[in-house]
């Protein structure tokens, strides 16, 4: 009785879970669980490349939304759950247009919409680029189309291949619908675990056995997602190789990134199980292979370098400046070599250098409180000298330069200032405002100058 | 937006039907012939609650609120003696110094503030001793110039509907002794001076009824939301 009990609840909690899992306003189409390849349209834009999925190199996901590729030029039916999704994504997009941080500079738009409508092809109308000052590494697409490019992104990027191969991997997210997966892929998966909850409740198993169904569907929705990752990174770099770009520029993004932040000895990978993205070693490798797969090794595809470097060059110098006001000084250290070895502009690498010491501020003295940080769980790892005079050996290093910057004065005053040497802080204040050409922080050096005086 | 979900999910769980209302005067306009409200862009998403709760956005039924709210708002804006007048999107809202953005903008993050310090005895703001004094400062004049209008009706509605798969999970929940949450209706509405830029009255409605999806209860929702709006 009791056993028959248990599996009528079972039974019943499995049929509702059953019928939850299918979405309801999608209908069932031939399922392509068996390729990683792109399907429909986006062979338009990659030129119906298929790769199978033991040539890609890794497991390919099942697909049981069994999404067919959005089509140029259409939003989703007004009754589609898709459509919601527009609606709200409609709604940030409104907020983004606005956002106090997006750059509207019509060259440096105008280069990267240039890219993307290469790339799109006969989606370019269907996606709209923001690009937008947030210091970290990243770019996002959303459901709508809307694709932001974040300007850590363009600081890291050494030339237009790399960034191609970013903007080719979110319209993969585009063309592919990964948002609406995604969101009916956790509404499934979060009503199958209350009905099985209650199920389970009703049925008076152990409330263990939910916590392990709770688990496997957590690992699921974030398997799901890396794997959008890895669909989206095929098409970024069959894209890129499409339109002559150099594939093997898309593997060294990756390359870079983990060079940057291994720099920081307490950097973890984080839990692979609820990892957003595939590690970036992997990410690495797979593209290494997909890339000679796709070009044969010679020098004939292009990077623009240049074309690059003249796009970002006037945001350069503003890009490394929010960096490292970050305060993640191990990381950005890096960053900083990696950039000079690549070739950017000495006086600039050593005006940022001193920047570096001087916002880091740190002195040998700090050990005086090395009792407190380390009850506060801080590292010791203070320098053998004092930042601020590390600060002012680069700025004068920077002022010998040609044509040096005027801003570097006013490093050296405030650096000069945190050391107590006053006279100095003050004359080096004045100059800034003599070189300068109209500052915007003029009061505030003006009443600095007063207030030292 | 992230404070906003906050707050749904808050007075979520106050219990019953809630309604909090302050306002500064019960009387509209200074004469009788600029009692006109400029209605600016309505915020609306209705949504529908998946079996665990999780609201997918509806973007059919949003629209139909729209319509619905639009009408209702001119009738009963009609029976209060006042006129309305539609604030028009424009080519210059894409522009982030926009002065009518800043101000939508500005008027998100003080009406959160004030439902947040007067809605929550914890979060009450010692120096306002109780009063409901919340302004957007004299930019609102702009608007009143370029529309010719005193006031400004800002309105945010949140509606969720329960879906059969809800329904489902509440039942089998009851039978257990769990009670779960259906559809539920969030809302505020302000309405601004803009000679003064003050709020001269609020209204905040949080309740587990209310349809925006046909006309008749619609109205009822605008009314409810609308309720001791200045005659």
């Amino acid at each position: 009785m009791r056993i028959g009990a248990r599996f009528v609840a079972v039974a019943v909690c499995a049929a509702l879970a059953g019928c939850v899992m299918a979405p309801g306003d999608q209908k069932p189409v031939v399922s392509n669980s068996a390729s990683a390849a792109p399907v429909g349209p986006a062979r338009l834009i990659t030129g119906g490349a298929k790769l199978k999925s033991e040539e890609v190199g890794w497991e390919t996901s099942a697909d049981p939304y069994a999404y067919q590729d959005i089509r140029p030029g259409t939003r989703p039916a007004q009754k589609s759950d898709e459509a919601g999704l527009w609606m709200v994504m409609d709604g940030m997009e409104r907020q983004l247009r606005t956002a106090g941080n997006r750059i509207t500079d019509p060259a440096l738009n105008e280069y990267i919409q240039g890219i993307v409508c290469k790339l799109a092809g006969p989606y370019c109308p269907d996606i709209r680029t923001y690009v937008v000052r947030a210091p970290h590494f990243n770019a996002t697409m959303m459901g709508n189309g809307t694709m932001q490019v974040w300007s850590g992104l363009l600081l890291r990027c050494r030339n237009e291949a790399q960034l191609a191969t970013v903007l080719g991997h979110e319209i993969g997210h585009y063309i592919r619908r990964h948002s609406i997966q995604g969101m009916h892929d956790r509404v499934a998966k979060a009503d199958f675990l209350i009905f099985l909850q209650i199920g389970l409740a009703a049925s008076g198993l152990p409330p263990g056995v939910y916590n392990i169904a709770e688990l496997v569907a957590m690992g699921g929705v974030y398997a799901f997602g890396r794997d959008h990752e890895r669909e989206a990174d095929l098409i970024g770099i069959t894209l890129l190789a499409r339109h002559g770009y150099d594939a093997r520029e898309a593997p060294k993004i990756w390359a870079q990134l983990q060079q940057e932040m291994k720099a920081n000895k307490d950097y973890s990978a984080g839990s692979l199980f609820y990892a957003s993205h595939p590690p970036q070693e992997e990410r690495e490798a797979t593209l290494t292979r997909l890339a000679e797969k796709l070009q044969p090794a010679t020098d004939k595809f292009a990077k623009n370098r240049d074309q690059y470097l003249a796009a970002i060059g006037p945001w350069r110098n503003g890009f490394l400046a929010d960096e490292l006001r970050l305060g993640k000084f191990k990381t950005s250290q890096e960053l900083l070599k990696m950039l000079y070895a690549d070739g950017f502009k000495t006086s600039e690498v050593r005006f940022y250098q001193g920047e570096l010491h001087r916002l880091r501020g740190k002195t040998p003295k700090a050990e005086k409180n090395e009792d407190l940080l380390s009850f506060l769980g801080a590292k010791k790892d203070a320098p053998e000298r004092n930042d601020f005079e590390v600060a002012l050996e680069y700025y004068e290093k920077a002022l010998k330069e040609p044509d040096p910057a005027p801003v570097i004065y006013r490093s050296i005053g405030l650096a000069q200032q945190r050391l107590g040497n006053d006279d100095a802080a003050r004359e080096a204040l004045k100059t800034y405002l003599s070189l300068a050409k109209n500052p915007k922080d003029r009061s505030i050096i003006e009443f600095m100058i007063k207030q030292s005086s | 937006m992230f404070r906003i979900l906050v707050l749904i999910v808050a007075v979520a769980g106050l219990t019953g039907c809630q309604t909090l209302n302050y306002y500064k005067s019960a009387h509209l306009g200074r004469v009788d012939d600029s009692r006109t409200v400029l209605i600016m862009p309505p915020d609306v998403e209705l949504s529908e609650l998946s079996a665990a709760g999780a609201p997918i956005p509806k973007a059919e039924w949003t629209d139909q609120a729209k319509t619905h709210m639009d009408k209702a708002l001119q009738k009963i804006l009609a029976e209060r003696r006042a006129h309305m007048v539609n604030y028009q999107r424009s080519a210059a809202d894409d522009d982030p110094d926009s002065p009518n953005v800043q101000l939508i903008k500005l008027h998100n993050v003080v009406g959160n503030s004030a439902i947040v310090h007067h809605l929550f005895e914890q979060m009450k703001l010692p120096n306002k001793h109780g009063k409901f004094d919340w302004t957007l400062g004299d930019g609102t004049r702009r608007l009143a110039h370029q529309y010719g209008t005193d006031f400004a009706l800002f309105t945010y509605v949140r509606d969720s509907y329960t879906s059969g798969g809800r329904a489902l999970a509440i039942t089998a929940a009851a039978l257990l002794g769990v009670g779960l949450q259906g559809g539920r209706q969030f809302g505020f509405a302000t309405l601004v001076d803009l000679r003064s830029g003050e709020i001269v009255w609020f209204n905040l409605l949080a309740r587990g009824n209310g349809d925006l999806r046909q006309y008749a209860p619609a109205e009822e929702t605008v009314r409810a939301l609308l309720e001791k709006f200045p005659s």
